[in-house]
């Protein structure tokens, strides 16, 4: 089994996000995820590879907090989450877009994003709180509609958009709390082929312009090689390697796990 | 803001107002007009003698027509507190009337049984209004869904036990409890003071429709709507849905406790009838018929839902030579009430309110009624 | 002793009754996930057809078979005509349930009335029976050899039949019987047919016992079948059969050494604490 903390750091120091140790799921006897441990830097693009049933999703589950490991530890700049809940990792700067799109449909594409910014501001609970057009959240959720590129589709109900702008306000919402951790779970799913540069494009645009390292959980191999700093390759629940993508095709293991494989 | 960021964003953003769950904020005055003549109207009505024939019995400002008006009032009230629930936060609760049931004999058993007046009774009401749907709310808000339904259900139901059986001989049991008239001001109590009691019954609705707006356009009142569509993904974002419902759930069922105690004065004592859950099932009924989660949805069908109640009956009589198999039925105004919503929630789930929709290309409030039925899990 | 005996038997009786009056819903409910609020509507009418049926022709158990058929037909027609264009969508069809009982309450109101009418029942049913001393009228007997017909026969159904194994594999994985090919549909219309059928059956037996039948009989039962139902845990058929069991003792103890009215109290406080800290009920998920 790999570990992440490796080559381009031998250190380890710079900035360490989101680090994993040691991590295990066992689910009715099944070890859906293996002792994972990975660390994340900041501002890095991270691509995190497998076949289906890898456990790349139980992975992301387990960082964002729906889902408990077994054993093994979760921290979020150096400290210790493991135990928190999603809604408590959310507001320390952990984001995430879901695969299958998850989002309010009966409200319009700005509200949907004004109310993660609002939820991202605090002080939800304020009864007392009007929420006006000179609502502050709004200006941040301009902002990531911009950045999505989805401001043509403000007012339209959510669940009348077309797939690809969907994901995009999928990305917004998860933007819009300005994270520095962006766990994107195939944000090209479902995508046609001649979207798809469109989508690598914003990705890295979100990491210039926000500074946040970005997760993405990718099968386009082209996506993942042109994006990823490093790729985390997984395989029946275990991480195989953790490197600059051409280190991780030229690992032995990698080969012989994926032999006759298209990734 | 730099300027060429003003002009961007000013190139971006549409021109007509934000699009929220409350419905278009355009032309804000024109409907702050409307509201208020309709409430001045209201509020004038007593000094009106005009006769609508069939629609009402006597004249509009006539004790009869007054007290009608007054239970219509009322029942819009409680409406729109289950439509906060219901229709905005997803919340199907089946033991609302509970709190109406604790509004009215906190009421009528304070001033009957104690020797403490009338403000200590709507202190008593104030009280348990917050306490006791705090207490229950937090434990009924652990489980979701059916589960929430049922368990709602169950403490009402204890309620509704604990009224009837009367082991403290206070509630009156099946038979209820006339309120203590002496204790009541004395504008409020007699036939020919309806208008007052009309008037209080008016004062409540414009509170409650007030009150579930303010709270609509606050912060967590935005969060409602997204608990109902999304729950999982509110949690993502970093709120508890727990503390949302929990505050909702406090602030609907303190508005319905109110509004028993207003009733309890209106109908002059507590009867045991709203503790059953038929009671939670006309509210039910109210809500659909006017339509979930739409502005004032819930106060148009809870008036039109408790006019037709009271009024089928007599519109039959009104109407002569009906052979006696139609007028039987129109005698019983829950069966044409259960057949309309039966209709309602397979043709057309948005209710009375969709129907008046400014028809066109309004391709927004078309797919929000699909999906609203769709979504409705 | 006398009086332990009295209270055990007659609280068999009781779970005899909420065993009856929830089987229905506990099929309907664990197959098609609706809350069938129409439930209290096929009860009343069992009682109503079986009161109308013996009147005429003096034959209580005819009264019985003819509600049971009726309210089975009625319910196939229910299903497949309203709830089905529902596409599933649970809070919909559980409005529309509502909705059928409302307006079927108010129709029996205003073809029959308001109050109760008395129901012809047979003589011998009020004959009581000494058991260990202790006096039990023969009703209380026929619920309890009623219920456990019924068991047996719907476990037999459930557990030996084709159709029976198709909604027993349709309450654990409806996705995967469909993809089987197996069309849920008729299965579904089927459960909701019997699941009329046995409320009409549980509706008739209590009018009897009662010796009446009104227009809210079937409101009043309803609420008890729910709670055995949860109880019970959505979807198992033994377990209803178990929670009514629970639920009909224990009401009967605690109505008679605590307090009475402290029974049906206790009953509420039990299905809120099941429906806290077990809420999938005692047998969970499975339907037998």
């Amino acid at each position: 089994m790999a570990d992440a903390t490796d080559v381009a750091d031998p250190t380890g120091v710079a900035a360490t996000v989101l680090a994993t140790h040691d991590l295990s799921v066992t689910i009715g006897g099944v070890r859906i995820l293996r002792g994972v441990s990975l660390s994340v830097r900041r501002s890095e693009i991270m691509a995190v590879l497998g076949p289906n049933g890898a456990g790349k999703t139980t992975l992301f589950n387990v960082l964002s907090g729906v889902r408990e490991p077994t054993t093994g530890r979760v921290e979020l700049a150096g400290r210790d989450v493991t135990a928190q809940p999603a809604f408590r990792r959310a507001r320390a700067g952990l984001a995430r877009s879901f695969q299958i799109t998850s989002v309010f449909t009966s409200l319009s594409v700005l509200e949907n994003v004004r109310l993660a910014a609002q939820a991202k501001r605090g002080g939800s609970l304020a009864l007392w709180r009007r929420v006006g057009r000179g609502d502050p959240a709004y200006d941040d959720a301009w902002q990531a509609l911009r950045l999505a590129g989805i401001t043509a589709q403000a007012d339209l109900p959510a669940a009348s958009l077309s797939h690809g702008n969907k994901r995009k306000l999928e990305v917004a919402l998860a933007i819009v709390g300005r994270p520095s951790v962006l766990l994107l779970d195939e944000p090209t799913a479902g995508m046609a082929v001649e979207d798809v540069p469109e989508v690598t494009a914003m990705i890295r645009d979100l990491r210039d312009q926000l500074g946040c390292a970005i997760v993405l959980v990718e099968h386009r191999m082209d996506v993942a090689v042109g994006l990823a700093e490093r790729m985390a390759v997984m395989h029946h629940g275990a991480l195989l390697a953790c490197d600059t993508p051409q280190q991780v095709m030229a690992d032995a293991t990698v080969q012989s796990a994926y032999l006759g494989e298209t990734l | 803001m730099t300027s060429v960021e003003a002009a961007t964003r000013a190139q971006e953003e549409p021109s007509s107002a934000v699009a929220g769950t409350g419905g278009p904020e355009r032309r804000p005055v024109r409907r702050w007009v409307i509201a208020g003549v309709l409430v001045a109207l209201a509020v004038a009505l007593p000094y009106i003698p005009l006769r609508i024939p069939v629609l009402f019995d006597g004249p509009v400002n006539g004790p009869g027509a007054l007290h009608l008006l007054s239970l219509m009032f009322v029942m819009a009230a409680i409406a729109m507190t289950y439509d906060l629930l219901f229709g905005y936060t997803g919340l199907l609760s089946f033991g609302h009337h509970l709190y109406v049931a604790i509004g009215m004999y906190t009421t009528v058993v304070v001033l009957g049984e104690t020797d403490y007046g009338l403000g200590a009774a709507l202190l008593a009401v104030l009280v348990l209004g917050l306490v006791v749907p705090l207490l229950l709310g937090s434990i009924c808000l652990r489980v979701s869904g059916i589960a929430f339904a049922m368990v709602t259900l169950a403490f009402a139901q204890a309620g509704a036990i604990f009224v009837v059986r009367d082991p403290f001989r206070i509630t009156g049991g099946e038979l209820g409890l006339a309120i203590a008239y002496q204790k009541l001001p004395e504008r409020l109590v007699g036939v020919f003071n309806a208008p007052y009691r009309y008037w209080l019954a008016l004062a409540l609705l414009v509170l409650v429709v007030v009150a579930v707006r303010w709270a609509l356009s606050s912060r967590p009142g935005r969060v409602w709507p997204a608990i109902r569509d999304n729950e999982p993904r509110v949690a993502v974002l970093g709120l508890r849905p727990y503390t949302f419902k929990l505050q909702v759930f406090v602030l609907s069922s303190f508005l319905a406790t109110l509004a028993g105690a207003v009733y309890a004065v209106v109908v002059g004592g507590a009867y045991a009838e709203v503790t059953h859950a038929t009671f939670v099932l006309a509210l039910l009924v109210m809500v659909v018929l006017g339509g979930t989660g739409r502005p004032y949805g819930a106060l148009v069908g809870g008036l039109v839902y408790t006019y037709l109640v009271h009024r089928l009956g007599a519109l039959s009589s009104a109407v002569q030579d009906l052979p006696a198999a139609v007028r039987a039925p129109l005698m019983e105004p829950l069966l044409i009430l259960g057949t309309l919503f039966v209709l309602l929630v397979l043709f057309l789930p948005g209710g009375l309110v969709s129907l008046f929709r400014r028809p066109g290309p309004n391709v927004r409030d078309r797919l929000r009624r699909a999906l609203r039925r769709k979504d409705a899990e | 002793m006398t009086t332990f005996v009295l209270m055990t038997i007659t609280g068999m009786g009781l779970a005899a009754l909420y065993f009856l009056v929830a089987s229905g819903l506990s099929l309907i409910f664990g197959l098609m996930h609706v809350l069938n609020f129409a439930h209290a509507a096929f009860l009343t009418l069992g009682g109503y057809t079986a009161w109308l049926v013996a009147g005429a022709s003096g034959s209580f158990l005819l009264g019985i078979v003819v509600g049971m058929l009726v309210a089975a037909a009625l319910g196939a027609a229910t299903e497949t005509g309203l709830l089905r264009r529902m596409h599933g969508d649970h809070v919909p069809q559980v409005l529309l349930t509502v909705g059928l009982l409302l307006a079927f309450t108010a129709l029996v109101r205003a073809i029959f009335g308001s109050d109760a009418r008395p129901m012809p029942t047979p003589a011998w049913m009020n004959q009581v029976i000494r058991v260990l001393d202790a006096p039990i009228p023969n009703s209380r007997f026929v619920l309890i050899a009623a219920a456990i017909a019924v068991w047996v026969v719907m476990t037999i159904f459930l557990t030996r039949t084709r159709y029976g194994l198709i909604v027993r594999a349709g309450v654990e994985n409806r996705p995967m019987v469909t993809a089987l090919g197996i069309d849920v549909r008729r299965a579904f219309t089927l459960v909701f047919a019997l699941g009329a059928g046995l409320a009409a059956l549980a509706g008739s037996l209590v009018a009897a016992v009662q010796g009446a039948v009104s227009p809210e009989q079937g409101m009043t039962l309803l609420i008890f079948a729910f709670i055995v139902v949860i109880i019970g845990g959505l979807g198992s058929f033994h377990g209803s059969a178990l929670a009514a069991l629970l639920v009909g003792l224990l009401q009967e103890y605690t109505n008679f050494y605590a307090m009475v009215g402290m029974g049906d109290l206790v009953v509420v406080l039990l299905l809120a604490g099941v429906l806290l800290t077990r809420p999938q009920g005692l047998l969970g998920r499975r339907l037998v």
